[in-house]
């Protein structure tokens, strides 16, 4: 029995992802808006930053040097789409930045980085919420919202934000 | 030679299949689970011949110096291509030190291959042993993220098929987990009960498993299944219930868990095996067993094609291997 005990012990220790990191090192992502061009980051402590990036990828490494600090996705709550390729966007958060899968995702009629730096993540992701369990928006899980746009049709219905929170629809296409 | 239960081989098969079921590759759907499903049969018939030759006197174990090197290599073999299916998805599930590069994987492997050896040092009587802790606390792991899983289930998921899903596809891709079936061949004969029994217990365990596993990635990640590099571990990913917190460490740990004790279970037979063929090597046995299966694995890295054939391959070895000595041992009855 001491056996079977030494072995779980050792995997969960050497294969489990246990490894010491200060969490004064690393920045919470909790919502990001995404327009062409650039990529706007809201973290659960300080300012928005928004930074100019042809990809997410770069985008993430121009935040971590801006902050100063490892950048942590994977709580994000709120994605705000803007003028961009929802699929692959969505796609990538979805499997790179491994944000939850509960995380919400909302639609902008104008600049996402601008309306996310005026009305902040939290209100956002409070009115969408609301919006949903009262049906007055559809459900926009980023789950839901890229089935729909990996199905045949590749559109999604989101809950359309403004600055006073969701204030209707609107219909995206994937690409 | 210390035994093993038939309740415990049957766990040490499983929890290798787990394990595989875990390194899954590509996209899933319900005709995933009927190529599943269908594999495993003609695992069941090319195992057929192993009964018929333990019923008549012996297995694998006592049938002579060929076909006990012979199951040795499909043994190592399959070893490698364990360890291949850990490099590949080590990163995908966060296991830290995979992200150092190839010197990271190795460790990876070097680790799991340690705690494996930890295990097949103790013999067959300790492989049991933990192989049945493992199944348990694995079996109970996965029930809890299928609960999980059940919360986010969206069943229209299980009517999308795409036609890259096709069945002779899903079906070799069945007959590919083939690694719970081998530890079965290789072992049966000594838990001292009915052959006839522990396959059968093996692969009504293997149906469920494999059934429920498949089935429940494809409620739960069926509609991005197009972006699922690792559909099981995406449905781990996706099944948490609270967006604080991360059920995938909890399938991290199961995933670990499997993948040391699979390890073990294909290299306790090997071990065993080897130590008879070459009495000189017994005391390091299970070291050159394990060496030499991280080496199988750095080929089936390299090579993943080869990996593929060797694996949906084994079941026919085990077959050809086993009905050779069944028909040889008629012919001198």
């Amino acid at each position: 029995m001491r056996r079977i005990i030494a072995v779980f012990a050792a995997v969960a220790a050497l294969l489990t992802g246990c490894s010491p990191e200060r969490i004064q090192d690393r920045a919470y992502l909790r919502s990001a808006a995404v327009d062409s061009g650039k990529v706007t980051f809201e973290f659960f402590e300080g300012e928005p930053m928004t930074v100019p990036a042809e990809d997410l990828a770069e985008a993430l490494r121009e935040a971590e040097l801006a902050s100063g600090r490892k950048i942590y996705t994977g709580y994000t709550e709120l994605i705000v789409l803007g003028n961009c390729p929802a699929k692959s966007v969505l796609g990538e958060m979805l499997t790179v930045w491994r944000v939850s899968p509960e995380c919400i995702v909302l639609g902008s009629s104008g600049s996402a980085g601008e309306l996310l730096t005026e009305a902040t993540g939290e209100l956002l992701e409070g009115s969408a919420k609301l919006a949903a369990g009262r049906g007055d928006s559809p459900e926009s899980g980023i789950i839901t919202v890229l089935s729909q746009l990996l199905s045949e049709k590749n559109t999604a219905e989101l809950p359309l934000a403004d600055s006073r929170g969701v204030c209707g629809k609107i219909t995206i296409c994937g690409d | 030679m210390n035994r093993l239960s038939g309740r415990q081989l049957a766990a040490a098969a499983l929890v290798t299949d787990a394990f595989t079921l875990f390194c899954l590759r590509g996209g899933l759907s319900a005709v995933s689970a009927a190529g599943f499903l269908a594999g495993a049969l003609v695992q069941l018939l090319a195992l057929l011949p192993v009964i018929g030759c333990i019923s008549a006197g012996g297995g694998l174990f006592s049938s002579g110096r060929i076909v006990s090197g012979a199951a040795v290599l499909l043994l190592i073999g399959w070893g490698g291509a364990l360890f291949a299916m850990l490099w590949r998805t080590s990163g995908v599930v966060f296991i830290p030190w995979e992200s150092h590069g190839p010197f990271g994987e190795l460790l990876v492997g070097a680790a799991l291959a340690g705690a494996a050896l930890y295990v097949t040092s103790g013999g067959l009587r300790t492989l049991g042993r933990c192989a049945a802790v493992a199944a348990v606390i694995g079996g109970l792991c996965l029930l809890g993220l299928m609960l999980s899983a059940a919360v986010s289930s969206e069943v229209e998921n299980l009517a999308i098929n795409r036609t890259a899903d096709s069945f002779p596809r899903e079906f070799l891709r069945g007959l590919s987990l083939s690694g719970g079936s081998l530890v079965i061949s290789s072992m049966a004969e000594l838990t001292g009960e009915s052959p006839k029994r522990s396959v059968g217990r093996y692969f009504a365990g293997k149906a469920i498993l494999g059934t429920s596993v498949i089935l429940t990635s494809v409620l739960v990640a069926g509609g991005v299944m197009e972006l699922a590099g690792f559909p099981v571990v995406m449905a781990a990913q996706l099944s948490q219930p609270f967006s604080s917190q991360r059920i995938d460490s909890l399938f991290l740990i199961v995933f670990s868990v499997c993948g040391v004790f699979g390890a073990a279970a294909l290299a306790a037979p090997a071990a065993e095996l080897t130590g008879r063929l070459f009495p000189k090597l017994r005391r390091f046995r299970s070291v050159i067993v394990l060496a030499l299966m991280l080496a199988a694995g750095l080929f089936f890295a390299w090579s993943e094609t080869a990996g593929r054939v060797f694996t949906i391959g084994t079941p026919a070895a085990v077959f050809l291997l086993s009905a050779g000595v069944w028909l040889k041992r008629r012919a001198g009855a």
